[in-house]
């Protein structure tokens, strides 16, 4: 068999591809260096990809005294964490998972002996779903933890991506070329949709449905008359892990974040609290907090239904914050 | 490692600058077998092991191989190769295949069993690996190929990293000779070979992640959820989406290993514009369909024992080969869709071959049609989550569903619809041209601009980049 192929010389088309190549390169480098530059001018600011890397090395590099907040986007949305940390004075690193059930990273703290400090965001319906896609989430990102820590580099190559993230709008995936196009079409300026600021996981990347006006809702699945029935392995399986974390002297403490409109009535009709969350605080012994029916939150304007605005977060930490305390949590010294 | 990713350019620039800095050629091969070595490690360090295992078994078997005049002791020494390097593969891919089917089938007759839980990871490109390093070993045996005296040659045939875990999967017969001759790299070769990888890039990150990833994702996974009409359209995105994905890939692969001074074999010649099955494997995967026909098809009988013989033969070589991309039935529900293919595509050869209309533009449009709708439909088999999956998108499709969920908006319809048929247009019309054919027809100007372009496009891309579909195989 005589070889096919020995020298890439057979292959060359004419023409002088070394020039074109560095002038390539060239052009694609000033356009965006020119892009970078518009992007900043019209208001966007560099900000990390909110993704399960992000997430993997948030939960790697947590501070041992921090809190965790764990739950759906609900909580990515409504929870400033400079204003917890600013009146608690407690560290806090976020660990939501945008439209993810996170019964699995649940059981994984408690499988990994987790005794520290949680702060769960419990929407029944994120967390009680059959809907497979909702569980996968949780399963992906805890995958993406454990590829980061196998690989060679440790997550360095991440950290290096967050430095250039957190320095170049242009790197970020919110950042989209469609946007753009739109705005200059229209000679209007574009919508920020800062969802990330800085190099630190504050908001998730739902939120910039909070940003939006007049949002409709994005399908029928919400109209849901009937009560499915309570998976009472999940509910299980959920019980179990805040049991164990709390036996070994952790600290769990439950709330349910707004939510108005269909989705409002999908978690009264068919998770009604006295099935679900308080069923859960009762077996765990984890303090609860509606914060639909305090009268602070509940003002707030919930415009996709399931989250809040974004610069309603610090009002809804603040007021969460003095609603635990009224439980003996988060107490001055 | 990833190549779309901002943490292979960094590898890439310092590989290059060692490379170009070292002043001999078996230094030059050290650096590129330490750097393939750490391109794989930088995934998961232990199975870098496995692959020195693998190498160091095949080095030595083939050398006994060739140095045996005893025809019983050279097939042992063969069927040693074949035990350990498929039994590896076998252990990797398929136990937790063959344990699921095992409980699946004592569940049918009343038994039940769990299987143990082995937590077993696949190893990046084991299967590409294995097959590179048995061609070597059967070749050897044939006498179609001298053993290799140096173990440094044969280590970086095996590991060489830009095809190291997603081909093409190349042949010693191809690259050994290429180690021999220190490589010259000329600035024409270099450029050639960065516009090469700039184009594959951009198939991958723009066409295949930022434009069809998306709608695949919406349609195949909501099955059960979704319209007749966004199932097709789902269809169409993972046709478009696997040929930007895997021919991106091996595009950059082919650049990459140019700006070395390596050359490397096709993987995919315009594969949509396939008139038949035959021309379609001649044309899609180029490296594993000759691999399976050299190795596999020929050594079963190929077509030298009859009719039926033939049909069984590629049948098994199709099953086979679907079994290769994955432990699962849909893969051999896509193998044995195309073994039939073959099958039918030969009987409709011998009915019909020898009438004018088979061979007029009408007659040859239809072939490409057929072949094109049918490849797209065994691809349903293959990205679809499960069988089931599947038979539902098709049922879907045939029944147009109305569907409970808007899983595409209007606007991406129509991209994903323009696309597809811009490349399966591009793909007919283009069928018989070189792709350099087309880039020299390119003006020269325009080419600086276009290649500037799809670099700016690449880092701007919406969405989540991802890694190859074909890493999973």
């Amino acid at each position: 068999m005589p070889p096919s192929l020995t020298s890439p010389n057979n292959r060359l088309p004419t023409g002088p591809w070394a020039r074109t190549a560095v002038l390539g390169i060239l052009i694609g480098g000033l356009t965006l260096a020119a892009v970078e530059l518009g992007l900043r001018r019209v208001g966007y600011e560099a900000s990390v990809n909110d993704d399960a890397q992000l997430w993997a090395l948030e939960y790697r590099d947590r501070p041992d005294d921090a809190w965790l907040t764990l739950g759906s986007s609900r909580i990515a949305c409504a929870f400033d964490l400079d204003t917890f940390e600013e009146v608690t004075g407690e560290p806090v690193v976020q660990l939501g998972i945008s439209s993810g059930q996170p019964i699995a990273i649940l059981t994984y703290l408690n499988e990994q002996g987790f005794d520290g400090k949680l702060i769960v965001e419990v929407s029944p319906y994120v967390w009680f779903t059959d809907n497979p896609l909702i569980a996968q989430q949780a399963v992906l990102t805890l995958q993406t933890l454990h590829d980061q820590e196998r690989a060679l580099l440790g997550g360095l190559e991440r950290r290096a991506t967050r430095v250039l993230q957190s320095q170049l709008r242009i790197l970020h995936s919110e950042t989209d070329l469609f946007d753009l196009a739109k705005a200059v079409v229209k000679r209007a300026r574009p919508v920020i949709r800062q969802s990330v600021r800085g190099d630190r996981q504050r908001y998730c990347w739902p939120s910039r449905y909070a940003l939006m006006p007049d949002m409709p809702m994005p399908d029928e699945s919400w109209a849901v008359t009937e009560r499915a029935p309570k998976d009472e392995a999940s509910f299980d399986e959920v019980t179990v892990a805040i049991q164990g974390i709390m036996a070994r002297g952790g600290t769990v403490l439950l709330f349910a974040a707004p939510e108005a409109g269909d989705p409002r009535d999908v978690h009264l009709l068919s998770y009604p609290e006295s099935v679900y969350a308080e069923v859960l605080a009762e077996r765990t012994g984890a303090p609860y907090v509606n914060t639909m029916t305090d009268p602070t939150i509940g003002a707030l304007a919930v415009p996709d239904y399931s989250h809040i605005d974004a610069s309603d977060a610090p009002l809804f930490t603040e007021r969460l914050v003095e609603l635990y305390r009224e439980k003996g949590y988060f107490l001055p010294d | 490692m990833v190549f779309n990713s901002l943490t292979f350019i960094v590898f890439f620039v310092v590989i290059q600058g060692a490379y170009a800095l070292l002043p001999t050629w078996k230094s030059r091969k050290i650096l590129l077998l330490l750097a393939s070595y750490f391109f794989y490690a930088a995934w998961n360090p232990p199975f870098v092991l496995l692959i020195i295992l693998s190498t160091a078994i095949d080095f030595v078997l083939a050398r006994k191989i060739a140095k045996s005049t005893v025809q019983r002791h050279r097939r042992l020494l063969l069927m040693g190769s074949l035990a350990v390097n498929l039994g590896l593969l076998s252990y990797f891919k398929y136990s937790p295949f063959a344990l699921e089917s095992l409980q699946q089938a004592l569940a049918v007759v009343g038994i039940v069993w769990v299987p143990p839980e082995w937590g077993i990871i696949l190893p990046v490109g084991i299967s590409f690996y294995t097959f590179q390093t048995l061609s070597y070993t059967i070749d050897v045996y044939r006498g179609q190929l001298e053993p290799k005296e140096s173990l440094l040659d044969f280590a970086l045939f095996v590991t060489f990293f830009p095809q190291l875990v997603a081909g093409p999967i190349v042949r010693a017969v191809d690259f050994l000779p290429q180690l021999a001759v220190p490589r010259v790299v000329t600035s024409k070769q270099f450029g050639w070979g960065l516009s090469l990888a700039t184009i594959g890039l951009f198939n991958k990150v723009v066409l295949g992640d930022g434009l069809m990833a998306p709608v695949v994702t919406a349609t195949f996974d909501r099955w059960a959820l979704i319209s007749g009409g966004e199932a097709v359209l789902g269809t169409l995105a993972f046709t478009a989406q696997i040929f930007f994905d895997f021919s991106g890939y091996s595009t950059i692969a082919i650049g990459v290993a140019m700006t070395f001074g390596f050359a490397l074999p096709d993987n995919f010649h315009f594969p949509y514009g396939a008139r038949g099955f035959s021309d379609f494997w001649r044309r899609w995967h180029i490296s594993l369909s000759s691999w399976l026909r050299d190795y596999l098809y020929i050594s079963l009988g190929g077509n030298r024992r009859g009719d039926t013989r033939t049909n069984i033969n590629l049948m098994t070589t199709m099953l086979l080969g679907g079994l290769w991309h994955g432990a699962s039935f849909r893969f051999l529900v896509w193998g044995a869709l195309h073994g039939a293919y073959l099958f039918i595509e030969r009987t409709i050869d011998a009915k019909l071959g020898h009438l004018s209309w088979y061979h007029t533009t009408v007659g040859r449009l239809a072939g490409w049609s057929l072949t094109l709708g049918a490849t797209m439909l065994a691809w349903v088999f293959f990205r679809a989550p499960s069988v089931q999956g599947a038979f539902g998108m098709l049922v879907s499709m045939v029944t147009w569903a109305p569907g409970s969920f808007d899983a595409v908006n209007s606007l991406t319809s129509v991209i994903v619809v323009l696309v597809f048929g811009l490349t399966v247009c591009w793909h007919y019309l283009f069928r018989d041209v070189r792709v350099e054919t087309m880039a020299q027809a390119v003006p020269v100007p325009l080419r600086a601009v276009l290649l500037g372009a799809m670099l700016f496009i690449c880092m701007m891309a919406p969405g989540n980049s991802t890694a190859f579909i074909y890493f999973q195989f």
